[in-house]
């Protein structure tokens, strides 16, 4: 069992993804990577299906992983994972191994988890695997250029949907939430949660949740990326900080059928302020910007509306 | 067999130009340099070709990127070499470019060097290594005239609906234009969006006379190379590595470089935590230090912590 990490000094000093990547300077799924590794420690093995997490790490035959990593195609990740999963559990049964049974990890991008990769992700959690496949969501196919995923909000520009005389607002369709789709379609799940990198070590937390949880369990963590969602590289903490108090991402677990939202901002902060500091919302007009926040509104009710937990405290970190 | 390579691919008057600039955020300048340059060639009858440097690409955050142009009274034969090996002109879309990475490999002797910096070219002189070739080094504020064009439009080789040259971009283009005779400025300006930084970077560049034209000398000789197949690793399997990943070391991608005042630091380790490159460790005072073999200057130690005890210095300011 992992236990729960309680303060900054209590996280641990050694690293698994270590320095000397091809990430971009603030990267947030670099960070997401780094604080899960550290989270899960030396006995994991991690799948890293194709996306800016594969490409940018491994570039020239080389890699920052410090534990055993296998690629997996950016479609079946959680095929991969599953036979991994399998694999040891069979040879335990065989007596062909007797360490403990490493932690299976999916690093999976927003195409490589909700959308191309979905498949084989709801299969994994279908047929109970005991593996902790995490979402990390730069809300685009970044890898590739940024072009739209189902998680690019409305309202952005990517590559694939520039805001021009006939489409002003850009991208045109209201993101696919992945968290809801694995939660309640999935008997065997055990735990899902969603995370930011406002809050690292809720976030490290949750990691170990998923990885004591005995079968499959999910996380989806949204991670800003300066690339695609043109911001500066310092503002990648500031960002994830302000989509949670704006209520464009929300945190909670979902344990045993039962919801937990782990942070409610004191008091809600209107949508444009996260909106108005990255260069993918640069074209949008106030009424768009207005559309986006009555999205947001009604969500969050919705969400209030379902839970059955009172919010807890904001954590502290 | 051994080949003169310099007899072999002699293209006479064949001008070759390479940019130099940070991922991302300063990419569509460096294309926008050569693109610019190869434009106002071609409304002169040259041949011209000007791309990207693909092995840059996907670019990412400050990663050093490469564009480039060939301009020529005649058909380009090396239009299919992947990238300049011999440049006449070289342009730094940003001073800390000099640092970390040998900007004049493979200058043709007597050949250029533009930099985009506030600094005057003798202080600049001491971060290049080998400049026996270097025949002028000029330099021009062009951040102090305009800004870097920031958009995915256009980025590897999709259309680019923004123009080209709005920003840095055409006073740097102007600048290589008065150091070294390629172009008339007025095709550039006929090319470039905003003219007047354009003709102020032609105005204003700095020169500096470092070397006069050298002998040519010979470029060197095709080898046979000779490859390890039996050392090289299975089905793409590598070592993991312990502390860091040497592979991949990422200091050059600074522009600015994070500096500690300790008497603020409360040791809260915020920073440490939040640093997506794993290079702020914990020091035996009790305090944090920067790793600067990788640590890329994202800024992000300065923007989260809480009592403003880091500061983003510029890289340049500093000669180590
Ligand atoms: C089957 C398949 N289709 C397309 C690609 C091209 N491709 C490589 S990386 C990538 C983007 C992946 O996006 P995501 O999963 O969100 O990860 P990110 O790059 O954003 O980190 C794409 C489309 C591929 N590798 N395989
Ligand atoms: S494009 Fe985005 S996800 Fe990819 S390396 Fe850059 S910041 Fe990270
Ligand atoms: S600037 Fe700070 S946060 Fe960014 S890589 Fe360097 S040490 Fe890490
Ligand atoms: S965030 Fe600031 S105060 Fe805290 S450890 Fe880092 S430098 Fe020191
Ligand atoms: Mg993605």
């Amino acid at each position: 069992m992992l236990e729960q990490i309680k303060t900054i000094r209590h996280a641990p000093d050694e690293e698994y993804y270590v320095s000397g990547h091809r990430t971009c300077a603030g990267c947030g799924p670099a960070l997401v990577y780094r604080l899960v590794a550290k989270a899960a420690g030396p006995n994991t093995i991690f799948l890293g299906p194709t996306g800016c997490m594969y490409v940018a790490n491994t570039s020239y035959g080389c890699g920052p992983f410090a534990v055993p990593w296998l690629h997996t195609q950016i479609t079946n990740a959680g095929g991969v994972a599953s036979g991994v999963e399998a694999a040891y559990k069979a040879m335990m049964r065989k007596g062909k191994y007797t360490g403990e049974r490493p932690h299976v990890i999916v690093m999976a991008g927003d195409g490589g988890a909700t959308d191309i990769g979905l498949q084989a992700l709801s299969g994994m959690l279908y047929r109970g695997h005991d593996v902790l496949f995490i979402c990390y969501d730069n809300e685009s196919y970044a890898n590739t250029g940024i072009q739209t995923s189902p998680t690019t909000p409305w309202g952005a520009v990517t590559t694939f949907t520039p805001s021009g005389p006939a489409i002003p607002e850009g991208k045109r369709l209201w993101p696919k939430d992945n968290a809801q789709l694995v939660a309640h379609g999935h008997p065997e799940l055990k735990y899902l949660a969603t995370a930011s990198l406002a809050f690292p070590l809720d976030l490290m937390n949750k990691v170990r949740k998923g990885l004591n949880a005995e079968g499959p369990a999910y996380l989806h963590i949204q991670a800003p990326c300066p690339k695609g969602w043109q911001f500066d590289s310092d503002k990648t903490i500031d960002m994830a900080k302000l989509a949670v108090d704006t209520g464009m991402f929300q945190l909670y677990e979902y344990e045993n059928g039962k919801y937990t939202i782990t942070y409610t901002p004191r008091k809600r902060k209107p949508v444009e302020e996260y909106i108005k500091l990255q260069g993918r919302f640069s074209h949008l007009k106030p009424e768009h910007i207005e559309k986006i926040q009555q999205f947001v509104d009604a969500k969050l009710k919705a969400i209030e509306v379902e839970v059955t937990a009172v919010s807890e405290a904001a954590p502290t970190d | 067999m051994e080949y003169d390579v310099q007899k072999l691919f002699e293209e006479p008057g064949l001008i070759q130009i390479t940019t130099w600039a940070r991922g991302v955020i300063q990419n569509k300048d460096a294309r926008d340099v050569v693109f610019a340059l190869a434009n106002a060639a071609s409304k002169e009858g040259k041949y011209v070709q000007a791309w990207e440097n693909y092995v840059d690409l996907p670019d990412r955050v400050n990663v050093p990127v490469r564009a480039y142009a060939r301009i020529s009274p005649n058909p380009i034969e090396s239009k299919y070499i992947y990238e300049n090996e011999n440049p006449d002109v070289v342009v730094l879309t940003e001073e800390g470019l000099v640092k970390g990475n040998n900007v004049l490999k493979g200058l043709k002797p007597g050949g250029v060097l533009i930099v985009n910096t506030k600094r005057d070219p003798e202080y600049i002189l001491k971060f290049l290594s080998d400049t026996s070739n270097l025949g002028i080094l000029g330099c021009v504020d062009a951040t102090g005239v305009t800004g870097y064009i920031k958009t995915l439009s256009g980025a590897e080789g999709a259309t680019d609906a923004s123009g080209i040259g709005a920003g840095v971009g055409a006073v740097l283009a102007g600048a290589a234009a008065k150091a070294k005779e390629m172009v008339k400025l007025e095709n550039l300006l006929g090319t470039v969006k905003n003219q007047d930084a354009c003709r102020y970077g032609y105005e204003n560049v700095k020169l500096m006379k470092v070397n006069e034209v050298g002998e040519v000398v010979s470029i060197g000789k095709i080898k046979q190379n000779k490859y390890d197949l039996e050392g090289l690793p299975f089905a793409g399997t590598v070592p993991s590595p312990k502390k860091e990943n040497e592979g991949m070391v990422t200091g050059n991608w600074r522009t600015e470089r994070p500096i500690l005042t300790k008497e603020l630091c409360n040791d809260c380790l915020i920073c440490w935590l939040d640093c997506p490159d794993a290079t702020i460790f914990k020091t035996e005072d009790g305090l944090i230090d920067f790793d600067l073999k990788y640590c890329k200057g994202c800024g992000i130690c300065a923007a989260v912590c809480p009592t403003e005890a880091v500061t983003m210095v510029p890289e340049l300011d500093f000669v180590d």
